[in-house]
């Protein structure tokens, strides 16, 4: 089944500040206690939410704005059935109240909701006005894609389960991996029987061909709009004066590979703007003379227009963004209050996984934010076609995170709900997939120099850990549905359910499928 | 230097650092001092007496530069606290580490290294007391600087200590613990720490700028850059690793009027980053510090229960085990200090050292000789985290980017005239740069973490709490129960200075 991964966010009145913190608190409170049983934090929103994986409450304080309480939610299915999940008795007075500590928005149809919801004694949904809050993620990643609440739950269940039988001297005496296979099966069919169910595939064929064809599509639209320029130019431009811009362009071009070279910078942009150079000029007859063309030579002078168009298009942009980039401001030792540190620092390690909510300013410019744009967004399908298995590079830590733009372009969210220490988190990253968080990180205020947005950046250990340390805030509220589960532990399991689903193994893959045990 | 395959044990020495760094550098970046087996570690306290007792106990007691053998050798440390006792001001330096101003005992911390009470039932009784938050453990020993002198025989050490702490308290210092440290080499120069086996085996070994052969290659399964153990220097992060940084004229020592001061100052190299700041942490690093308490007998007591638990459940499907197979799994080395890999050991190099050369992923992909659990693996798991066989060699460079070069030395007092008070153990200590990526990382995201590999629940078996123990198995792996049996005494993280700096720090007035 499919997950929705998303963020409702809302300004917040500054005097109510206090109030919504108390309200979250008073949430926390009312879940803890209504449970039946004192197990674990949260259990019972675990029971009145049953698609829910991970969620994260968070107010994100800044001189420059009001505050921002953003709602992370990552959940099975579509946003449609799970919203009026919320409006649960336990749950919705307290999200009431929370709304009231949020700014009225400012659209009539919006306020109209707002004031509905927010009147004492109303008991309205709250449902259609989160929905105009939500924020769809630019990016996001799952570890265990395809694989639903229930059947994590479920088969961790099996998991232990298994662990207890396989105390039984008589499991452990077994010689053959086969046999074990066979009396582990029968032992747990009994408690198990969804084991001889079908399942579902993790991810539908139609679903990966349409992740496939995003990618692609996306691909060919910016080699589209790239080839625009050019060829409308050729379509509108007289002949003659297409043949002097691209000379003259030839001509700048090269003057600034020479200053490239002479100055030893850069050698891609060198090649890049050579290349542009040749093209400018091969094409450059066709226009001087204008010598009357058939209609075939017209369409192939439209496309080479576009082509050597986009060379030149890429290569400005290429010379603009290198300049961007060694220019732009990097924040060196930003300074974080040491209260604040301590009260991140408070809610973090107390279970296997840990939660980290950023929100950091984005560069001004028109560049920037279409590369943001476009860099998020490529980002997000390539992810969403190549890491199904749920590694990135070679980390495997994440189960669920994203990114999302907030604030007409200003701002940058990010979540994520990963294993182990922040600080492991972070040197993942570092050390193993630096080049994709660099891409979503490039466009921020202050983060560590890059190279063609995905060179360097993430690769400054120290920088980019202070930076990124100095965009978090604290956890008000965190729930995870399987907070000892890692997500190579949710694969483990899952090969082993996979295993006893199949009434026989051969020797190689009874060995193979015991070694999970 | 081609360390590695060819080079003899690795215990480090096979590297050596710039021979214009090394005097400025104190011996103990360089060296363990194995040839002096005899030391003694004094903790100090002299509460905000300025540095001037520094010069005198320099007199008595060199601090041992990293350029030549001397005997007997010293090395000094200090704690946060213990910087500004010497006088040194928050307000004129900037860039100590968090964990090092914070202090490892500080409540979060010690939830994530693993102190806490639910896993470790006695309080640690030494440290900084420099934990800032309301619900801090503070100690009953206050410690700001740690003194360590070595000395060849025990006679000559005795000796020396006395006239050093004669020396120490006519300065105004405290002496508040002392503990008679102990290397006890086989004849094979090992180390052997008190559960009988091999300690010490695996080093990291620095290559490149500021050793000196900056140009050979590193170390393929050991090699680390030179600022993973030395500040300034790049590191593993492609930085060059940061230490604190001093204004070049202080407001504070201005006032002072002191020349001496000013001048000393200006020994250190301009800081990288901008003008008039000096790199006052050049050429020095940090120290690790954990005083661990050994319980012997429960460990062998709990190998045995463990080993007569699996013979009971095995019964005869297997051969029986004992209590040294079970605990060679959980160290992850024979006694010898020879790695377990699948059907026995590696085997030995000529005198029968221990090659520390081999990678996990190929030979040993799922831990049927060294299980992925044991000590060993988990403490550095070099290229066996490797999901694929394409991951490997990121891996193996990731792994490398969170080594410790550890200098710890064993005690013993079980001998003492007071047995309630015998204690056997371990003084561990670790050099490195960045506390929370190294020393904090090993001990939070290896050894004591649940999730390590693919295992669920289980943390380090010799040095964790009570856990589950998964030793690998075909067709079926085996599990058994180990107890606690190392405890923290006590422990901090001090800086150790380089001599230019300890130049200085003499100079400083309360």
């Amino acid at each position: 089944m499919p997950q929705t991964i998303l963020t409702i966010a809302a300004e917040v009145f500054p005097a109510n500040l206090g109030r919504l913190k108390d309200r979250i608190r008073d949430l926390t409170q009312a879940i803890e206690t209504s449970a039946d049983r004192p197990t674990t934090a949260y259990a019972q929103l675990g029971t009145l939410v049953p698609s829910l994986h991970f969620a994260s409450m968070m107010v994100f304080e800044d001189e420059r704005y009001d505050p921002l309480l953003t709602v992370e939610l990552n959940v099975d299915g579509d946003l449609g059935p799970f919203l009026p999940q919320l409006d649960v008795p336990v749950l919705q007075p307290h999200l009431r109240a929370m709304i009231a500590c949020c700014k009225r928005p400012n659209d009539p149809e919006g306020a109209a909701l707002y004031d509905a919801i927010t009147k004492p004694g109303s008991k309205l949904s709250l449902a259609p006005l989160l929905e105009r809050l939500v924020i769809r993620p630019a990016v996001f990643h799952q570890g265990n894609r395809g694989l639903d609440r229930a059947r994590i739950l479920r088969e961790s269940a099996l998991f232990d389960d298994i662990q207890r039988a396989l105390d039984d001297p008589a499991l452990v005496r077994t010689q053959s991996a086969p046999q074990l296979h066979t009396l582990l099966r029968q032992r747990m069919l009994t408690t198990h029987p969804w084991l001889c169910e079908p399942d579902a595939p993790r991810i539908g064929d139609a679903e990966t061909r349409m992740d496939e064809w995003r990618f692609v599509g996306f691909l060919l639209a910016i080699a589209l709009a790239l080839l625009l320029p050019g060829m409308i130019l050729a379509r509108f431009v007289p002949p003659w004066i297409g043949g002097l811009v691209c000379l003259v362009a030839a001509l700048l071009v090269s003057l600034r590979v020479f200053g490239v070279w002479m100055r030893g910078r850069s050698r891609l942009v060198a090649i890049a703007a050579a290349g542009a150079v040749v093209a400018a000029l091969a094409l450059a007859p066709w226009h001087i003379g204008s010598p009357v063309l058939g209609a075939i030579l017209r369409v192939v002078e439209v496309v080479a227009s576009g082509i050597c168009g986009l060379v030149l298009v890429v290569v400005l942009i290429a010379w603009r963004l290198r300049r961007l980039e060694d220019t732009d401001d990097v924040h060196e030792d930003p300074r974080t209050s040491p209260e604040k540190l301590a009260r991140i620092a408070a809610g973090e390690d107390q279970v296997a996984q840990n939660h980290m909510g950023s929100l950091v300013h984005l560069k001004p410019g028109a560049l920037r934010a279409v590369l943001l744009r476009l860099g998020l967004r490529g980002l997000g399908l390539l992810l969403r076609w190549k890491a199904t298995d749920g590694f990135l590079a070679s980390m495997r830590t994440i189960h669920f995170a994203h990114w999302a733009v907030v604030g007409n372009g200003s701002r940058l969210l990010f979540f994520s709900n990963f294993d182990s220490s922040w600080e492991s988190y972070l040197d993942d990253f570092i050390e193993k997939a630096h080049s994709g968080l660099t891409l979503a990180w490039t466009n921020g205020v202050g983060f560590p120099r890059t190279r063609f947005l995905v060179g360097d950046g993430a690769t400054n250990g120290r920088l980019f850990k202070a930076w990124a340390r100095h965009s978090m805030t604290e956890n008000l509220f965190w729930f995870s549905a399987y907070p000892a589960l890692s997500v190579n532990q949710i694969e483990r399991q899952f090969r082993v359910a996979e295993g006893l689903r199949r009434p026989t193994l051969s020797q190689t893959e009874a060995l193979a499928w015991a070694r999970d045990l | 230097m081609g360390a590695g395959p060819v080079s003899a044990p690795n215990t480090g020495g096979s590297w050596k650092l710039d021979p214009q760094i090394a005097p400025r550098t104190q011996g103990m970046v360089v060296s363990g001092f194995t040839d002096l087996p005899c030391a003694m570690a004094l903790f100090l306290r002299y509460p905000d007496i300025g540095g001037s007792w520094l010069a005198d106990l320099r007199a008595v007691a060199p601090i041992t530069a990293a350029d030549g053998p001397q005997s007997p050798a010293a090395t000094i440390a200090f704690t946060y606290a213990g910087l500004s006792s010497l006088g040194l001001r928050d307000e004129d330096v900037s860039g100590f580490q968090a964990p090092f101003k914070e202090g490892m005992l500080e409540p979060n911390r010690r939830r994530r290294l693993g102190d806490e009470e639910e896993f470790v039932p006695n309080r640690p009784i030494w440290s900084s007391n420099r934990q800032t938050a309301a619900n801090g453990v503070r100690t009953e020993v206050e410690v700001e600087a740690l003194l360590i002198l070595y000395e060849s025989t025990h006679a000559a050490l005795d000796a020396h200590v006395a006239r050093v702490e004669a020396t120490l308290t006519a300065s105004g210092v405290q002496i508040v613990r002392r503990k008679r440290l102990d290397l006890r080499l086989d004849a094979r120069g090992v180390a052997i720490e008190h559960f009988g086996f091999s300690d010490g085996v695996s080093q990291p070994i620095p290559y490149g700028e500021g050793t000196a052969a900056p140009h050979d290659p590193p170390d393929p399964v050991h090699g680390v850059p030179l600022g993973e153990v030395l500040l300034g220097y790049p590191n593993a992060h492609h930085e060059n690793a940061p230490g604190p940084i001093i204004l070049e004229a202080l407001p504070s020592q201005a006032a002072a009027g002191s020349v001496r001061s000013r001048t000393r100052l200006a020994n250190f190299a301009a800081s990288p980053k901008a003008a008039a700041l000096r790199d006052l942490g050049r050429n020095g690093s940090y120290l690790v510090v954990r005083e661990l308490k050994q319980d012997v007998d429960a460990f062998w007591t709990g190998m045995k229960a463990a080993a007569d638990a699996l013979n009971a459940k095995v019964g005869d499907a297997a051969p029986p085990v004992d209590a040294d197979w079970i605990a060679e799994r959980v160290v992850g080395r024979t006694k010898a200090g020879h790695l377990l890999c699948p059907g026995g050991h590696v085997p030995a190099r000529p005198g029968d050292v221990p090659d520390n050369s081999t990678l996990f992923s190929a030979g040993d992909t799922y831990g049927f000789g060294c299980p992925m659990g044991s000590h060993v693996r988990r403490a550095n798991p070099r290229d066996g985290l490797a999901a694929k066989p394409s991951q490997r060699a990121d891996l193996l460079a990731a792994a490398n980017a969170h080594r410790i070069l550890r200098r710890g030395r064993k005690f013993d007092e079980s001998e003492g005239a007071d047995a309630a008070d015998s204690s056997r153990g371990l003084l561990f200590m670790c050099l490195n740069t960045d506390i929370a990526r190294q020393f904090e990382f090993v001990q939070q995201n290896w050894l004591f973490n649940p999730n390590f590999a693919t295992l669920l629940g289980e943390r380090d078996p010799l040095v964790g709490p009570k856990t589950p123990f998964t030793i690998p198995h075909e067709p079926l792996r085996r599990k058994v129960e180990v107890d606690t049996y190392v405890t923290l005494v006590g422990g901090d993280y001090f800086f150790l200075p380089s001599l230019d700096a300890l130049d200085y720090f003499e100079t400083l007035t309360p």
